[in-house]
């Protein structure tokens, strides 16, 4: 065991590896729970978007 | 680069040294020139009272950016490039969109601090931005990934100056000890003006760019899956120390709080410590104020760029130059130059900027999480040894919960301004 000899290589310089690219895939399948919770997300976004900006609109006012 | 070894111990140490940067580099970047002003303020307006949100920060920090890592070794893509094969083309558009739009925020409130800092330390802007933009620039073009990241670490590393600062502050320490352990809300309880802060300490501790960064520049660097346990630890230590120095504002924003100093900015803090402390306090904080900026404009630039070369399906590494990925610095280079003349225009609205980006940052992180979520359940692209535990899944949608609530009360602040206490 003593003699046991490690080699480490740098990842930049390795031989590359065989990645799960997810090249041969197609879409994610979502279940309408999954798709239901992006779309309140989404919508969330937008909204509350919308708030920031109108909140920063009335601090600029008080500026 | 190879290296040989008889002992066992001194290969895992050199292997993590090999694999250390993207995760130190993602964490510590994020506390940067919104996090200084955001920590600072709180620890300004409310002593160590919010060290405690801190230290609930740093196992969200650890599992969100810890996924984006795994995502990125096992894949060898970038988040955005993973949405778009995953969710379709108006998923991963919106996703891009949002990004994109928020960084440049971002980045112009970065060059606001260099511009603020260097004013106080004598420099005029018009010779600071252009400066610190061309610097930044040629960081980044020289087609060298190893010198970007040996650079950026030290930069990085640099930030225990915040140490230094907080503890020739002099806190209460049994004070910072005990608001560390011990979630509380501070005196006067749960204000608009706190929820505001505790937003926007959040939305700057966990930012939807630290996701496609970390991803990107993972892939990158070409992480093996035997470096998967290494990258982890690299995301654990820059979680930790990021924390850490995000105290130590809190502690340096303390000062302002023991001796009744009204807050404006930390350049204006660094003016005031200059009478109780001398010109090397004053000069350190405005440095590390520049420090901290640097850091997060070519780590937000490059996620900027990292994402829509993927999408765009264009070459996108570090590794090759200018003249071989024109595409790919253009957006690199555009993003700071944008941000940078921005901040030249006499009267942009800088400060509204700041805190829209904040907030913001907080209100768009569910989303960009649950893509994150939903990809690390996603058995079919990673394989089952790799998709998340109950465990993990159960702290995720813990986490996207919260920060959804937390939007929420937000929006209900800005629709019914009396619905909180002033």
């Amino acid at each position: 065991m003593s003699n046991m000899q490690f080699n480490i290589i740098h990842p930049l310089y390795d031989a590359p590896e065989e990645k799960r690219t997810g090249d041969n895939l197609g879409l994610m399948n979502l279940s309408w729970k999954q798709k239901l919770i992006m779309k309140v997300l989404l919508s969330h976004v937008f909204i509350m978007s919308g708030l920031v900006a109108y909140h920063v609109y009335t601090l600029s006012i008080h500026h | 680069m190879t290296y040989k070894t008889n002992s066992k111990f001194l290969a895992s140490i050199i292997t993590f040294l090999m694999v250390l940067g993207p995760g130190l580099i993602v964490c510590e970047a994020d506390n940067d020139a919104g996090a200084v002003s955001s920590y600072i303020q709180a620890g300004a307006q409310y002593g160590t009272h919010l060290l405690w949100l801190l230290v609930l920060l740093l196992p969200v920090t650890y599992f969100i950016q810890e996924m984006v890592a795994r995502l990125g070794v096992i894949t060898g893509k970038g988040y955005a490039a993973i949405i778009y094969k995953r969710f379709g083309k108006a998923w991963g558009t919106l996703s891009l969109v949002e990004l994109l739009s928020l960084n440049f925020l971002t980045l112009t409130t970065e060059f606001a601090a260099i511009s603020l800092a260097c004013t106080k330390l004598g420099i005029n802007p018009f010779i600071s931005i252009p400066l610190s933009a061309f610097g930044l620039i040629y960081l980044v073009v020289s087609g060298n990934y190893l010198k970007w990241e040996r650079i950026v670490i030290t930069l990085c590393l640099l930030d225990v100056a915040w140490l230094i600062m907080a503890f020739v502050s002099g806190p209460n320490w049994l004070h910072v000890a005990q608001h560390s352990v011990i979630p509380h809300a501070p005196q006067g309880g749960l204000t608009g003006n706190l929820l505001f802060l505790i937003i926007a300490v959040v939305g700057t501790t966990i930012a939807p760019w630290q996701l496609f960064f970390q991803q990107s520049c993972v892939a990158d660097k070409k992480l093996r899956f035997a470096d998967l346990k290494y990258a982890r630890l690299d995301t654990l230590f820059g979680s930790i120390f990021t924390i850490i120095v995000a105290g130590a504002m809190m502690l340096v924003g303390n000062i302002a709080y023991q001796h009744h100093w009204a807050f404006t900015d930390p350049a204006q803090l660094a003016m005031d410590v200059l009478k109780i402390y001398g010109p090397w306090m004053k000069n350190l904080l405005l440095i590390m104020m520049i420090n901290a900026a640097v850091l997060g404009t070519t780590a937000i630039s490059l996620s900027s760029a990292w994402a829509f070369g993927e999408v765009k399906g264009w070459h996108h590494s570090l590794h090759k130059g200018i003249k071989e990925e024109p595409k790919f610095y253009a957006i690199y280079v555009s993003c700071i130059l944008c941000a940078a003349g921005l901040v030249l225009i006499p009267h942009a609205p800088l400060e509204l900027i700041i805190v829209g980006v904040q907030v913001l940052s907080g209100i768009m992180l569910p989303s960009a999480l649950v893509f994150l979520q939903l990809l690390l359940n996603d058995e079919e692209l990673i394989g089952k040894e790799f998709v998340n535990k109950t465990w993990n899944n159960v702290v995720n949608w813990t986490i996207i919960i919260v920060l959804f609530v937390l939007s929420i009360l937000l929006g209900l602040q800005v629709v019914l301004p009396n619905l909180f206490p002033k």
